[in-house]
This record gives C-alpha cells, sequence and structure tokens, in this order.
C-alpha cells in the first residue's frame, strides 16, 4: 500500500496542505474542515508545527472503537469511513493515537484522510510536491529508508562542506 | 464567493459592536482597503487628528484572502500620528490574522472611539466581546499573544497586539502578531494604545467558497507555475530577505552609511562574520503567512537573545545605519523592537540621527541623559530603544518622530532629519530614480511603500546575486545582463516602456524622466489592486521576485476575481476602482491639509553626492523633482499645479461631494515649504 508520508525536516507549516484538502474534498476553504491539521505551537518567537492525518494504522483503534463497522479498510490500504453508517458517537476521534479524527461541523460524522479516494492522487501531497515537498505519497516499504536519508541530509551537506 | 459577507463595526467609547453587510460597499469600493479607505473618508473629520477618538483604525481583508491564492494578508488602514496633517497611510500585516478574521466571518474590523480603560478584542466567528486587558497592560507583544490565547482557551487564537510603545502612543508604534507579522510603519500601534486596545483576537470556524472551483485552481496552478517554477529547500531564505545588505554595501553605493548622503562610497568593513554567516549559524527554519507557498520570514534562535524572524527590510535598516558592522548587535534590536512593538525602520533612522547630531556638535551626551550617541555604540542604540518605547527620558523628544524631535532640539537638527512628510526614509530608497515615488507615494495612502523604491530595489538584487550567481558560474556580467532583461520586459509590461526603469540616458549622465512616472503610477496602481483583491502585493509585479512580473496582474486579478465572484471583472473594472479610491484619498489628504509642497525629498537629496559608479554629482534637482510630480498628478488625473484631483475626474467617479469640498479650500501655488503640516510636540513631554 502507499503512504502518505510527513517529513518534519521539510515542512515550514505553511497550511497549504489545509487549504488544499478542504478545498477538494468540501469545496470551501476551511482548516476546520480539512483531513489534514497543521498544529502550530508559537512561544517565545520560535514557531514549532507538526502536520498530523491519519496514519492508517495496520491495527486501527478507530476500527475497533466503532460500535457500528463505519470504519473498514479499502483496497488501497486505507481506513475509509462509512458516511451512511456513522453515528457520529465520536468513539473514534478520542480512540486515534495521533488525533487525526475530527466530526464534520455539519454532517456530525467522523472525518478523516481517506487519502484521496477517487481522486487520481492526495491532494496534499501533490501540491505539497512543488514547493517543499514535505508531504509525499511513497510505497509503505519505502518510506523509513526515505525519512532516514531526509534526516541523513544534514550530515550529507556537513561533509560537502569539508570536503 | 469568497467574500466573508460582514463588515465589523466595534464603537469602544460606547462599547456597542454591530455588523453591516460588506454588499453596500462593494459596487464602488470593491473590498479590502477600498472599503476602510471609504468608511475613514466619510467619517473622519479631515481636521481630526491620530489620536483623537474619532479617528478610525481598519483591518481590511480583501475576497481573496483566505484562499490559496490570497493566502493571510490584509491592510492596515487609519490616520498616521507620524505623517505631516496626520495623513492616511496603508500598512500590510500578514500571519495567520487575516486569514482567521476571514473565517470568523469578516471582510473588515473598523474600530473607532476610545475605551475608558485597558481592552481587547475577542472575535470567535458570531460572539465578539470586548474584555477587560488590565492584566496585560505592560506585557511585550510576545507575552501578550501567549496569555491571551491561555486565557480564551484556544492556542489556534490568532491575536494582534501592541507593546509598551503603542501603549505610551509612540508615533511609529507597531501592531505584532505571531512572529513578525506586523503592520509595521506609521503608527498603527499608536493609534490603537491611543484607544486602551492592546490587541484583538481572532478564531473562525466557518469557509470561503469560491464560484467556479475548477477554474479558481486551474488559474492557482498557472500562478503557481509561474511563480515557483521549481521545489526549492525549505532554507530559502536568500532569496526574498534583505539579509545580505551589509555585505553588498562595498560593492555598490546604495545605502546611507549612517545617514550622510554626501558621501556614497562605504569605507571597506572589517568582519569577523558575514550577516549571511551569522543568519545561517542560528538559523532555524522558514515560516511566513497562511496558504502561501513563499514563507519568506527566516527565523533565527539566537542563546540569549531570542527568537523571531528575519525578513524584507528589517535586516537591511539595522545594518546600515550606525556605521558599524554589528550582527550581534542587529539581532538584539530587532528582539527589543519585536518586544516592545516598535516599528524598525524609523527607530533606527531617528538613533541614527542622533549619531549624526552628536558628531556634528549639535548635541551632547548631557542632552540624551548622559549617553553618548557614538556611531556604533551598543550602550547608545540600545538604550535609546527603550527610553523611546516607554516614552522616558530623553524617549519623550523622540517618540513623536523625527520632525517634532528636531524641533525640539532646535539649532539645525532638522536640517539633518531625513524624511518625508514626516516618515523616516527606508534604506533602499533609490535615489534618484526612486524620488519621485518616495516623494509622492511614501507614506501617503494608498501604498505605504514608495513605488519606484520597490522597482529601485533591483539594483540591491542585482548586487546580492552578483555576489550569490542563481546558477553558479554566471558572471558578473551574466547577471548584470540577465537583470537587465528581466527589468526591461517588467517596465514594458507596467509602463509600455521598456527604457522606463533606466535611471540615465544613453549618455549615462543625464537623468532619465521618460514615462518615469507612468512607471510610478503603474506600480501604485497594482500595489493598491492587491490590496483591494486581497492578496500579497509581493506577489504582483511590483513586488520583488522578478519572476512574478512577467505576467499581467491586471488580467489575472480580473480571472480569479470572476472565478471568485462569479461576477465578471474586467481590468478595466478593476482600473476604475483603484483610480476611485487614489482619488478619493488624495482629496481627502488635500481636507486633511496637504499641499504640493508636502511632497518632496529631503534637502540632502538636491546636493552633491559623491558615488563610486557615477562620480560626484547632483543627481536630482527640485526642477528635475517638480517636473515628475507635475506629471505624475496629470496621469493620476489631478490639477498639475496643485496636485488637487480635478472636478472632471472626481465627477467620473461619483465622487461630486468631494469635489464641492476641494474647491472651498484655500490653495496658494507656491505657498509655504513644507514646514506646517508636521505632527505638533506631544502636549505630554
Amino acid at each position: 500500500m502507499d503512504r502518505i508520508v510527513w517529513d518534519r525536516e521539510k515542512c515550514v507549516g505553511c497550511r497549504m496542505c489545509e487549504a488544499v484538502c478542504s478545498f477538494t474534498h468540501e469545496g470551501e476553504f476551511n482548516p476546520t474542515k480539512s483531513r489534514i491539521k497543521v498544529v502550530r505551537t508559537v512561544e517565545d518567537g520560535m514557531l514549532y508545527s507538526v502536520s498530523v492525518f491519519c496514519l492508517h494504522c495496520e491495527e486501527a483503534f478507530c476500527r475497533a472503537v466503532c460500535p457500528v463497522g463505519a470504519i473498514a479498510r479499502d483496497d488501497r490500504g486505507a481506513m475509509i469511513v462509512d458516511e451512511a453508517k456513522c453515528i457520529g458517537c465520536k468513539l473514534c476521534e478520542i480512540a486515534c493515537p495521533v488525533g487525526a479524527i475530527t466530526v464534520h461541523p455539519e454532517k456530525h460524522i467522523a472525518l478523516k484522510c481517506d487519502l484521496c479516494a477517487g481522486l487520481p492522487e492526495p491532494q496534499c501531497a501533490k501540491f505539497c510536491s512543488g514547493r517543499y515537498a514535505a508531504l509525499s505519497l511513497l510505497p509503505a516499504e519505502k518510506v523509513g529508508k526515505a525519512l532516514a536519508r531526509s534526516k541523513a541530509e544534514k550530515f550529507v551537506q556537513m561533509a560537502r562542506r569539508e570536503a | 464567493m469568497s467574500r466573508a459577507g460582514r463588515i465589523l463595526r466595534v464603537d469602544l467609547t460606547g462599547r456597542k459592536i454591530e455588523k453591516e453587510p460588506t454588499s453596500s460597499y462593494v459596487k464602488d469600493w470593491f473590498g479590502g482597503d477600498g472599503i476602510g479607505s471609504r468608511i475613514i473618508c466619510t467619517e473622519v473629520p479631515p481636521k481630526s487628528k491620530a489620536y483623537d477618538p474619532d479617528n478610525i483604525i481598519t483591518f481590511n481583508m480583501g475576497p481573496l484572502t483566505g484562499t490559496l491564492r490570497g493566502g493571510s494578508k490584509c491592510t492596515v488602514m487609519a490616520r498616521s500620528p507620524l505623517m505631516f496633517h496626520h495623513v492616511l497611510y496603508t500598512s500590510g500585516m500578514g500571519g495567520q490574522f487575516p486569514a482567521e478574521t476571514k473565517f470568523a466571518g469578516y471582510d473588515n474590523i473598523i474600530i473607532k472611539g476610545k475605551a475608558d480603560g485597558p481592552v481587547y478584542l475577542s472575535i470567535n466567528d458570531d460572539k465578539v466581546e470586548i474584555r477587560d486587558a488590565t492584566h496585560l497592560w505592560g506585557l511585550d507583544t510576545y507575552e501578550t499573544q501567549t496569555r491571551i490565547k491561555k486565557e480564551l482557551n484556544d492556542p489556534d487564537t490568532q491575536v494582534a497586539c501592541i507593546g509598551p510603545a503603542g501603549e505610551n502612543q509612540v508615533a511609529y508604534a507597531l501592531v505584532y502578531h505571531d512572529i513578525n507579522a506586523t503592520a509595521g510603519r506609521q503608527g498603527s500601534g499608536g493609534v490603537l494604545g491611543s484607544k486602551n486596545l492592546k490587541a484583538i483576537a481572532v478564531r473562525g470556524t466557518k469557509g470561503l467558497k469560491v464560484a467556479n472551483p475548477e477554474k479558481f485552481l486551474e488559474l492557482w496552478n498557472q500562478f503557481f507555475a509561474a511563480t515557483f517554477p521549481e521545489p526549492l529547500p525549505p532554507d530559502h531564505w536568500s532569496r526574498t530577505s534583505m539579509v545580505d545588505c551589509a555585505d553588498i554595501e562595498t560593492e555598490i553605493d546604495i545605502f546611507m552609511w549612517g545617514g550622510d548622503l554626501s558621501n556614497l562610497i562605504c569605507p571597506p568593513i572589517p568582519k569577523e562574520k558575514t550577516m549571511r554567516e551569522f543568519v545561517k549559524e542560528y538559523f532555524v527554519g522558514n515560516s511566513g503567512c497562511a496558504f502561501c507557498p513563499e514563507q519568506c520570514y527566516v527565523r533565527i534562535n539566537v542563546p540569549g537573545v531570542g527568537a523571531g524572524a528575519a525578513m524584507c527590510a528589517m535586516p537591511g535598516e539595522w545594518q546600515t545605519r550606525f556605521r558599524t558592522y554589528d550582527p550581534d548587535l542587529w539581532w538584539q534590536c530587532a528582539m527589543l523592537t519585536n518586544r516592545l512593538g516598535l516599528d524598525c525602520s524609523s527607530t533606527c533612522n531617528i538613533i541614527s540621527w542622533l549619531m549624526e547630531l552628536y558628531e556634528k556638535g549639535i548635541i551632547t551626551a548631557a542632552d540624551t541623559d548622559g549617553i553618548p550617541m557614538e556611531w556604533g555604540s551598543r550602550e547608545a542604540v540600545l538604550t535609546m530603544i527603550e527610553k523611546i518605547a516607554r516614552k522616558e527620558g530623553y524617549g519623550k523628544v523622540l517618540a513623536d518622530g523625527i520632525v517634532p524631535a528636531a524641533r525640539r532640539i532646535g539649532k539645525s537638527a532638522e536640517r539633518y532629519a531625513r524624511h518625508v512628510k514626516g516618515m523616516e526614509y527606508l534604506n533602499y530608497w533609490m535615489w534618484p530614480g526612486g524620488a519621485l515615488g518616495m516623494a509622492v507615494g511614501i507614506g501617503g495612502s494608498g501604498t505605504g511603500i514608495d513605488p519606484s523604491g520597490v522597482e529601485s530595489a533591483g539594483n540591491i538584487i542585482q548586487s546580492i546575486l552578483e555576489q550569490h550567481p542563481p546558477v553558479p558560474g554566471m558572471t558578473k556580467e551574466d547577471v548584470g545582463q540577465m537583470m537587465t532583461s528581466l527589468r526591461s520586459a517588467k517596465s514594458e509590461l507596467m509602463s509600455g516602456d521598456p527604457d522606463a526603469w533606466k535611471l540615465f540616458e544613453d549618455d549615462g549622465k543625464t537623468m532619465r524622466t521618460k514615462n518615469r512616472a507612468l512607471l510610478d503610477l503603474a506600480y501604485e496602481n497594482q500595489i493598491r489592486l492587491a490590496d483591494l483583491a486581497g492578496v500579497c502585493d509581493q506577489s504582483s509585479s511590483a513586488g520583488p521576485r522578478f519572476l512574478t512580473a512577467l505576467r499581467n496582474f491586471w488580467e489575472e486579478m480580473a480571472a480569479f476575481l470572476t472565478a471568485d465572484l462569479g461576477v465578471e471583472y474586467t481590468p478595466d473594472m478593476l482600473k476604475e476602482v483603484v483610480n476611485r479610491v487614489r482619488l478619493q484619498e488624495r482629496g481627502y489628504d488635500y481636507l486633511c491639509g496637504l499641499r504640493r509642497e508636502d511632497e518632496t525629498m529631503p534637502e540632502d537629496y538636491f546636493r552633491p553626492m559623491q558615488t563610486r559608479q557615477w562620480g560626484t554629482r547632483v543627481f536630482l534637482t527640485r526642477e528635475l523633482q517638480e517636473k515628475m510630480k507635475t506629471e505624475y498628478y496629470e496621469l493620476r488625473g489631478c490639477d498639475s499645479v496643485t496636485g488637487v484631483p480635478r472636478r472632471e475626474e472626481l465627477e467620473k467617479l461619483g465622487l461630486k461631494d468631494l469635489a464641492d469640498k476641494l474647491d472651498k479650500l484655500d490653495i496658494k501655488v507656491g505657498a509655504a515649504p513644507a514646514t506646517e503640516g508636521a505632527p505638533e510636540a506631544s502636549a505630554k513631554l
């Protein structure tokens, strides 16, 4: 399966992903309706920015706690909420270990990343790839090495300067 | 359509909050600060002063603010406490606040009156409250934001606030938000301080829709492809910050090294570390306004000094003023003025001027509270910043701006006070090419930056690129050719004349003026269009990123706004609105007391300047200045002698009332020089 990878070495916290996600799926620019959430912390003139989104866990707490079986894995490996079945109990929102689930403010059902089901590719990664490439879609087995390479870049840069 | 639909009206005197529909202004004033401008021009008596309760301060978001194209910028507009006659000004502020305000459901925030004690405004979608801020008064801008977010129990609240400088009504105090998003120049902080308004906190959860989403995205993809042809690493700061300013000084003579314009040949500067090296050492990441791909803020963290962002003019300002090369001092100044809430440009100008006066013996250490104002003295700089912000000791002399300060000092202090209409200059105000824009546009309503200065910033960019070529292996000549070709293309796009940007005729000696006024007008209009539409003016063709220049911004905005608003907009329709807004403002400024004579460059610009590239000569004459001003007035639709908007133009734009008022003004041609409009010395001194 393919996964969206967030590379914290590259992310600047611009929030374009939030704009693109909500615009694509909900037809409006509205971060509260985005399935990817940019969590910003500003303190003492420093910015810490983390992008939070569904990681489509192998053993998903959201599916485990859902009382009506509204969450299931599709053939791409993504955990999808069946809107017709969801009763809006919000247990999945509480259970998710990364905080990736929120409640749709109007439909009052679970809102989470579905890897852009029905679209050619995840839009957040597509829009980010042209600028910072902090979000990308990779085959699951390649993610670990890609992140290792990204973090090793600092050492490679040091070595280049010394060369 | 992505207008939020409502204007928030706050009367601090009566503690009244009202909401009115944006739609009532849209037809003639379109949006953004077109609306703010209309409100101020019709509701604030021209004879009012900036700190009177009836001054109205407006935070203006445009239709595109909060969308992918618009990012998150607003313009703050009010009567300025710094400018002659307290004329109108606009000041851009970014960060998260503008988009958040749109999400809360407001296109403009209009604030008048004065609260009877310290308050802050809390906006949470439909719920708007005026809350007590007694416990916040005195806090710096970093602490204020933290406290309010905690108090409102929502870390995603966006806070724009003043520091001690604004509380003390320093005429060049700023409004601060997030990390270094500011409404920086011309005194927004002072105006809020005079209203006892410590901060505005906003949280919004609503959305913005567009009429034609597919078209909108298609246009955005075109804009993005043209502006950002390749991905960049997150540390792309070298492209749009001005960090390298002092490092290029010895190469070209564009910076007033500590203020003296007679000799622009900078001495060789011993450096332990360049600014670029300093920034790289302490660099922690980029940041910027919400939803914008550029992220032009360069964040650094210097242990023991503090963290924040360097961007835009700020690095260049501190570096070039004190005849010292001192990156450590630069960052200490930045941190201090951030937290106290002071504009870097006005502050460093005034301190630099004191150093010049001290050198010339016009002031002594005894005058300045026992501190010798020696060039490069860290003690002098840092102590004076504090005194200004707190309006203590000698700070009281300086807190109203350079002209009131000069008049308090007396002797020949004013001779060396370099300003236009009361506003101290920016380091890259190019002489003399920028002279027209500076004299007429700077500090005035409509732009807040000098149009020609932006064009002339090309000189700086060229110098930076000569030292750090965009493509490895490019020679200086290659860079020169590339820049010439880009600037010519841009000049042609903006004005129809590919040579309008050039300083000299082909003889390399005679100042070139053909179509200069036209080019300046083109810049002014584009920047204003960006403000009306709700996009960052740096993303217009007037922005310094040359790659963005080679597209027709009028057509681009017309297309975006059509796709967004579901109503057909053409460039001509937008030009008409820009004209209406600018002529209204210019007329209003005349009602406030502005006269042609106020629009002049400082004395030094007319004297000989010694330069490396062009020898020693006079570049700008008063004759030339007046000639270019006259041309600008004519192009703008104003009387060529007085600069007053012409009746025919005003009536065409539906502003007959304004024409009638202007007719009643007693405008003498060739009247008294520009000394009468300066803000008065504060009674509090």
